[in-house]
């Protein structure tokens, strides 16, 4: 079986099955474009532990149907257990997979890591819980420099 | 985590969550305000219709919205944090019109939303907002009317507010804790076909009446409603000198007006276009005008 090699942006190279890294409709292109079978292919966005969840992801849907053109709407949590299980994951890795998911264009894993954010944004009450468990930053409304400026700005209309 | 996530992705998220999720991130913090209420990204990347159904499924409201692709769906949203929060069993119904008025204390002290018609009307022309801290940052519509009495504004709420205001010709701002700051910045901002301003019971003092009379011969506003604002006796002076040069017919001043001032507005009112004048001295007692202490009407 045809295999393509993979580099990632830490170095490490991957020697992949073909019809499993295909999945990847950006490998898919590459390699059928391009005709690069032997060349690693460099992953410049990717990292060795992102790209091993990823490819836990592509072998648990190696045996799928090729997806719609048209995607089917589905629940926020309509998702098979080893889906589940493998999105059980720490929120920046997920942003990761999410990224590599977006990069490598393979929309079902792509899928499921916004539909994961999403059921976790569903969960919380309210903004001061989506901003606990994102750990997102609260930021001024406006910066200092800008408010500075307005200051200025009306001072100098005032006299 | 969210935050790296980049708007196309965002929008992927957003898809899967209602409107009150999508309202609850708006508010994290001020990256996600922006793109989540950013006209130009819902226009280019929100298929609204994706969202609403979620609104609907998730808290059975039942929105008639053939403004969907306006983006004022979005300070409803706002406006209706609290309608959401209400127990499932609720029902809203919100039924665009033309006419629309939405007012908060309206909705707020009404129990029941079985019968949503009657108590809110929406419309793309006039927007009415009382009581509520609107989010008035990004109205960007063809409105003519807004009236944000009592909406907790201040002088940041109005650097906001004018962005968005060009297409009004009349802009109600009662009470709403606008110091002169606000003022000049509003004067400067002041929508072209601008009828009627109303600024009454705002902390304006001297300086900022004095600039909105400067900037007054070059708007076309022809009602003003500078009542209850923190001005001295003989101030009204300073508004009295520029309104032969403006177009200004009725007035509304009922601030204390003393000696000097109503020497010029005795002078004054011949030359200028006033129609109609209320003016009341609301200091009476302590004024040596006390005969003057009820309202004149000037025709």
């Amino acid at each position: 079986m045809a295999s393509v090699k993979l580099t990632t942006s830490d170095d490490k190279e991957y020697t992949l099955d073909r019809e499993l890294i295909f999945q990847s409709n950006l490998i898919k292109n590459m390699v059928t474009d391009l005709d690069v079978f032997d060349a690693p292919i460099p992953l410049p966005n990717v990292t060795s532990s992102t790209l091993d969840i990823v490819i836990k992801y592509l072998k648990i849907h190696k045996d799928d149907p090729p997806p719609p053109d048209k995607p089917i709407e589905k629940a926020v949590d309509d998702m098979i257990d080893e889906d589940k299980e493998l999105m059980k994951l720490e929120f920046n890795i997920m942003a990761d997979v999410i990224l590599a998911a977006n990069y490598l264009d393979i929309p079902g894993l792509l899928d499921i890591g916004c539909r994961t954010v999403a059921w976790h944004i569903k969960q919380c009450k309210d903004y001061h819980e989506i901003r606990e468990k994102f750990n997102i930053p609260k930021e001024l409304w406006r910066s200092e420099e800008e408010i500075a400026e307005m200051k200025k700005e009306l001072n100098g209309i005032l006299g | 985590m969210i935050q790296r996530l980049p708007s196309e992705l965002l929008i992927l998220v957003l898809q899967y969550i209602s409107a009150r999720d999508i309202f609850h991130l708006s508010k994290t913090n001020k990256y996600f305000n922006n793109s989540l209420f950013h006209f130009n990204l819902l226009l280019n990347f929100i298929e609204i219709d994706k969202i609403w159904p979620t609104l609907y499924i998730d808290k059975q409201l039942d929105i008639f919205h053939n403004i969907r692709k306006s983006f004022l769906v979005f300070p409803i949203i706002e406006v209706f944090s609290d309608i959401l929060d209400i127990p499932k069993t609720n029902k809203l119904i919100v039924k665009p019109r033309n006419n629309f008025k939405l007012a908060g204390d309206v909705v707020k002290t009404n129990g029941s939303f079985d019968q949503g018609i009657g108590h809110v009307e929406f419309n793309t022309a006039h927007l009415y907002m009382y009581n509520e801290p609107p989010f008035v940052k990004n109205i960007n519509l063809q409105l003519k009317t807004l009236e944000l009495s009592l909406c907790r504004i201040g002088d940041e709420g109005i650097l906001d507010l004018v962005n968005g205001i060009q297409t009004l010709e009349s802009l109600g701002l009662g009470y709403n804790n606008i110091t002169s700051t606000g003022l000049v910045c509003l004067c400067n901002h002041l929508p072209p076909n601008l009828r009627s301003l109303s600024i009454w019971g705002n902390p304006i003092h001297l300086d900022g009446l004095e600039y909105l009379s400067f900037k007054l011969k070059e708007t076309r506003i022809q009602k003003l409603f500078l009542s209850g604002l923190k001005i001295g006796p003989n101030d009204l002076t300073v508004l009295l000198i520029e309104l032969p040069n403006c177009i200004v017919e009725d007035l509304h001043y009922q601030n204390i007006i003393e000696k000097d001032a109503l020497r010029v507005l005795f002078r004054i009112l011949d030359k200028s276009r006033l129609k109609k004048l209320v003016a009341g001295f609301n200091n009476g007692l302590h004024s040596p005008y006390i005969k003057f202490q009820r309202r004149i009407k000037y025709s």
